[in-house]
């Protein structure tokens, strides 16, 4: 009993000492998310710079205080590309949320471009501080960084900046944030649509490490799923092709629902190659080009709403009338009045073929 | 004497646990504060805000909340939002507002923050 006694403050020495180093791994862990965060923003960063210079963008008109067109747009995309020049840090004006109104915060961000390439930009007419007005030398400055944008970005394709950018996605939050979870849902999968025999991930939360079902409709299905995280990970089974309920289940109970199309060894998937006209006006119909597509049964995810049934007479194009759509039921509101807002849409294409990897975009003015 | 030592000891120990405990706690308080604004979960609704032009999304859990979509803002794929019906994932930035028509617009829903071009979506 007395050597219990003397013994005992060692024990809850122990004990406390082991909840301090998993405390201490707990912080590791937000540390490295913390980074992977920093590292995330700073690439998006340089994707903005680079999508800017693949738009060919260049500044032709001078840019001054209260103007508002899309050139200021183009302006505040370019100036948020670097940290030093940032219009704003968030809201109205922060990465991602540029607009074509030139007003104070743009003005500041214009003289602190100009400061930091005076020698370029103000020492050549005799000035020493920013002026806030974008003039012929700092038009010409911008343009020239624009230029050595694209140089230097020339070899990777847009179609690579996008695989990064999926990649960013993957790998920086999606098994972070779902994964702690305990509710059964099927949140993302790694591709929704491909033949027999091919990789398919299944990203979520409420696995179980063993014994998971991954179902393909109501009848088929893959057992004994084993899952070392917040995924899991299959190769497609040998089954008919067609599209597919996907959804797991386990002893905690079934998921939600997504799709897989199962497509034959020899389908190739649909592809949008252009989409004309590239701007519209809420009403106006749109024309896909591409390949590939099915003579009835195409289906169009958009931004704003899922269309169905969609028929192509020659398998290379579609047509498209954008009007409300249930997912944005308040789009017919956006049509009433006049927002001056461009809202690019992203549009992907599936059929029996597959899943459009690429997908294509159109604005629509508001 | 013994009892001396016994004393000497007890107090170090305890001093021990103390320094223990407040360091640990040293180190959650640490945590907390380096969490980055995060939120994934489902779009259950999407609301056009008329006169602030942008839409606010309420978004299930896990991470959930009300939030601002500008519209314009770069997505990665599979660009969905704001659409409803899709999984989302991303980074926000704190502040945000959705005006609807009042006398003559006043300010509708709680959005914590705003949604960033770091978003990505189910298709």
């Amino acid at each position: 009993m007395e050597r219990f006694k003397r013994s005992l403050p060692v024990f809850v020495l122990l004990i406390i000492f082991s909840l301090g180093i998993l405390f201490v791994q707990n912080t590791w862990a937000s540390k490295t998310l913390a980074e992977q965060i920093a590292d995330l923003k700073a690439e998006a960063l340089v994707l903005q710079k680079q999508l800017l210079s693949m738009q060919n963008f260049s500044f032709s008109r001078d840019l001054k205080l209260g103007d508002k067109n899309e050139d200021v747009l183009h302006l505040q995309k370019f100036l948020n590309s670097d940290p030093e020049t940032q219009v704003n840090s968030f809201g109205p004006g922060s990465l991602g949320q540029e607009t074509n109104y030139f007003g104070q915060l743009t003005f500041l961000a214009v003289i602190k471009f100009q400061n930091k390439y005076a020698t370029e930009v103000l020492h050549p007419e005799g000035v020493f501080s920013g002026s806030g007005y974008v003039g012929a030398l700092t038009r010409k400055k911008i343009n020239s960084l624009i230029k050595e944008e694209q140089e230097t970005s020339s070899t990777e394709t847009k179609n690579q900046v996008e695989q990064k950018q999926q990649s960013i996605l993957d790998f920086g939050l999606g098994e972070n944030l779902f994964s702690d979870s305990d509710e059964i849902l099927l949140t993302f999968v790694s591709d929704y649509s491909g033949p027999s025999g091919s990789n398919l991930t299944l990203y979520g939360s409420g696995f179980e490490k063993e014994k998971n079902v991954i179902h393909f409709g109501d009848e088929l299905e893959v057992s004994d799923v084993d899952s070392s995280g917040g995924f899991l990970k299959i190769d497609v089974p040998n089954i008919p092709s067609g599209r597919y309920d996907l959804f797991f289940s386990n002893s905690n109970g079934v998921s939600n629902k997504s799709f897989f199309i199962v497509t034959s060894k020899n389908s190739l998937p649909p592809e949008i190659t252009s989409i004309e006209p590239a701007e519209i006006e809420y009403g106006d119909e749109v024309t896909i080009h591409g390949t590939n597509f099915t003579s009835s049964g195409n289906e169009l995810r958009t931004s704003y709403g899922i269309i169905s049934n969609l028929k192509s007479s020659d398998g290379k194009t579609l047509k498209l009338k954008v009007e409300p759509y249930p997912e944005t039921p308040d789009l017919e509101k956006i049509y009433s009045r006049k927002l001056n807002v461009s809202w690019p849409i992203q549009v992907y294409v599936t059929n029996e073929n597959g899943v459009d990897k690429k997908g294509g975009m159109f604005t629509l003015n508001l | 004497m013994k009892i001396e030592k016994n004393k000497k000891k007890f107090f170090i120990s305890l001093g021990i646990i103390v320094f223990s405990v407040l360091l640990s706690f040293g180190i959650i308080f640490q945590s907390t504060a380096q969490t980055p604004n995060i939120f994934g979960g489902f779009v259950t609704i999407s609301k056009f805000c008329e006169c602030s032009g942008n839409f606010l999304l309420t978004i299930s859990s896990p991470v959930g909340g009300q939030f601002i979509y500008q519209p314009g803002t770069p997505q990665f794929p599979y660009g969905s939002l704001p659409r409803m019906g899709v999984w989302t994932l991303g980074i926000y930035s704190p502040g945000a507002v959705c005006l609807v028509p009042g006398k003559p617009c006043e300010a509708f829903g709680l959005p914590i923050g705003t949604i960033t071009p770091i978003v990505g979506t189910s298709l």
